[in-house]
């Protein structure tokens, strides 16, 4: 294992159930995924990048094989841990955002620190910083229904990031975004990475993938393709 | 905003989100909690008008007797009558909580109207007293029994069976306690009937001079007590009972122990199993509204899941928006509750004779605090079971599959 590998996944296989058919989605997959940088999962829809994305985010329990995060064994992680890591270490990032239409973003974002311990000006000051990071400095009072695609995705970004995760999930976080916004989007998440934040990204959109600087191609749930850009191209 | 206004900031925002289906399971609740509250107020007045006929129908709060009296049938009953009453009566009189004091004679008689004889049992009463207390003997023919001292009051199939009617004669018999045969001539003063057969076709009153002379006697049998309320009885029932040793005091409750008691805890049983029921379709409306609602939100309980909620979180979550419904839905049960019964329940329930009862009665709908309070928590547990039966399995989804929903 790397040194610098904040997931390192062994074999990994991951088979859907839905009644009595089975979709396998990830078929004997083993990476490795760097910290600090901005990793794609690329690949065509049913590939199982968002399969992968989902075990990387303890979305998915893994089926067969082994799945470490520094170095820790998924598998023998109790339910508690599992949300310790969600709570702290982990943001998500979905392509239908989720917030929630009553609160006003600023109350979005700050609802997900209620379970940080930390005093309400703390959080206030937090949630506030987190906005202003992600542009909406100005809109922290609007309501999502309010907003453009793009705010409220950028709200998502912030009530991920304001936690302070070691690592970002995002799954198509530009598929419901027009180019541009969607540039803005993923050169937003590019910038956490220079803060020290991981970010992974699951998309199939060509604009997204181009800001990655690791770039795992999966295909019919098998690694296609590595390319690390700072490494200067394909690895196998 | 601490961790808990937050959680119930977001929940009761929450119920905004779709209105038709928040104001449904409100009025479901709502309903049930007003369709409660009014049903324990007909409760609570039907009970409370049971213990009102008996007391002013002839009972009072209770009786005193000497000890032992009533556990058996006494071949010389005289013999364990109460003694030179007057002395104990004052007494008992300046007790506080006693309104009225009323010594009684029971016996049993021949009446006769020359034609027809027939056999009844008597109470020599005080009648200028109990005419100001027993309110609820309806006298459907002539007078009540005051101060006329050779009245007699005829209970309704009494009366019917004899047939005669207020200012008839009647000749009533008795055998005195000595032993010999004595007799009274009376004029029917009025014809009463309470609302129980029983006691309508046996009983006739006559003043307790006319009773005493009759039987030659100057002792009472029983004194019934008027009191100012119900809550007067025990202090009242112990000083008595401490002040004169031989003396037992039995509350109306045991007096009539078939026509009361045993109504009031039938009622109670049929009551609560009803009230049971009522509870489980209320559960079962509030359960179906909100399992809708809460289905459609698997997504957003995945990514609250996804980003560190835990399942006992988002259950709190989702108990708080129903205990947020059940708060308002019970608040405005309990409100249109009583403003149906400022309205239209303001003239009471006209009901048909109970058990034991010939007449007809009206019931008044008593919406008490304690019911308020009672309506309200049961609102309030039964909005909270519902969402924790629609939400549990929700929650216990596995966060991809509760993305994955559609």
């Amino acid at each position: 294992m790397s040194q610098t590998a904040l997931f390192v996944a062994q074999d990994l296989d991951f088979t859907y159930q839905l009644g009595r058919a089975l979709f396998p989605a990830l078929r004997g997959l083993s990476v490795e995924i760097p910290a600090g940088k901005i990793t794609a999962l690329a690949g065509p829809s049913g590939s199982g990048k968002s399969t992968l994305l989902h075990l990387l985010g303890l979305i998915e329990p893994v089926q067969t094989g082994k799945l470490l995060y520094r170095g820790q064994d998924f598998k023998t992680l109790t339910e508690d841990e599992k949300n310790q890591l969600r709570r702290f270490d982990m943001g998500f990032v979905f392509q239908q955002f989720f917030l929630f239409d009553t609160l006003s973003a600023f109350e979005n974002v700050e609802y997900f620190l209620k379970n940080q311990n930390l005093t309400r000006s703390e959080r206030h000051g937090r949630s506030e910083a987190a906005l202003k990071q992600v542009g909406l400095g100005a809109h922290l009072n609007k309501k999502p229904n309010e907003m453009s695609g793009g705010q409220r995705q950028r709200v998502a970004i912030a009530r991920a990031l304001v936690k302070n995760p070691r690592v970002i999930l995002a799954d198509e976080p530009t598929a419901s975004l027009d180019q541009k916004t969607g540039r803005e989007v993923m050169e937003l998440l590019k910038n956490l990475t220079g803060q020290g934040t991981s970010v992974i990204v699951a998309s199939h959109d060509p604009m997204a993938l181009s800001f990655a600087n690791y770039t795992v191609r999966i295909m019919d749930g098998l690694i296609q393709s590595i390319s690390d850009a700072d490494d200067g191209g394909v690895n196998e | 905003m601490s961790k808990f206004t937050m959680l119930l900031n977001l929940a009761s925002r929450n119920l905004l989100r779709n209105p038709r289906r928040t104001l449904a399971v409100l009025l479901t609740v709502a309903m049930g909690a007003g369709s409660l509250f009014t049903f324990e107020g007909f409760n609570n007045g039907i009970m409370n008008q049971y213990r009102e006929n008996t007391i002013h129908s002839r009972l009072g709060y209770g009786q005193l007797n000497t000890r032992g009296y009533r556990d058996k049938v006494h071949e010389k009953p005289w013999e364990h009558w109460i003694e030179n009453p007057d002395p104990m009566l004052s007494a008992i009189k300046q007790l506080p909580g006693v309104t009225h004091v009323f010594p009684r004679l029971g016996f049993y008689a021949l009446l006769s109207n020359g034609n027809v004889s027939l056999s009844g049992r008597g109470q020599g009463i005080d009648g200028v007293t109990e005419a100001d207390f027993f309110h609820t003997l309806n006298i459907e023919n002539g007078v009540a029994l005051t101060d006329q001292p050779d009245g007699v009051l005829l209970g309704r199939g009494l009366a019917r069976a004899l047939n005669v009617k207020a200012g008839d004669r009647i000749t009533v018999l008795a055998n005195t306690v000595f032993g010999s045969m004595n007799g009274a001539d009376l004029t029917v003063v009025g014809i009463f009937h309470t609302g129980a057969r029983e006691f309508d076709d046996l009983v006739f009153r006559l003043p307790l001079k006319a009773a005493q002379n009759l039987l030659d006697t100057q002792k009472v049998e029983s004194i019934s007590l008027g009191l100012k309320g119900l809550d007067d009885w025990k202090p009242v029932a112990t000083a008595i009972e401490k002040a004169y040793p031989n003396i037992e005091t039995i509350p109306f409750a045991v007096l009539d122990k078939v026509y009361y008691q045993n109504a009031v805890d039938w009622l109670g049983q049929q009551f609560a199993v009803i009230r049971i029921i009522f509870l489980f379709i209320v559960v079962l409306g509030i359960f179906n509204t909100i399992s809708t609602g809460i289905l459609e939100r698997k997504q957003e309980v995945g990514n609250l899941r996804a980003n560190g909620e835990s399942r006992s979180q988002i259950l709190a979550l989702f108990l708080a928006e129903g205990i947020c419904l059940g708060i308002l839905g019970a608040l405005t049960g309990i409100a249109l509750a009583l403003l149906m019964n400022l309205t239209l329940l303001s003239k009471g329930i006209l009901m048909p004779p109970s058990p034991g009862l010939t007449r007809q009665f009206n019931v008044f709908v008593e919406l008490t605090t304690y019911s308020a309070v009672k309506t309200f928590v049961l609102g309030v547990v039964c909005a909270m079971l519902g969402t924790l039966l629609a939400s549990i399995k929700v929650t216990r989804l596995p966060i991809g599959e509760a993305l994955r929903s559609v």
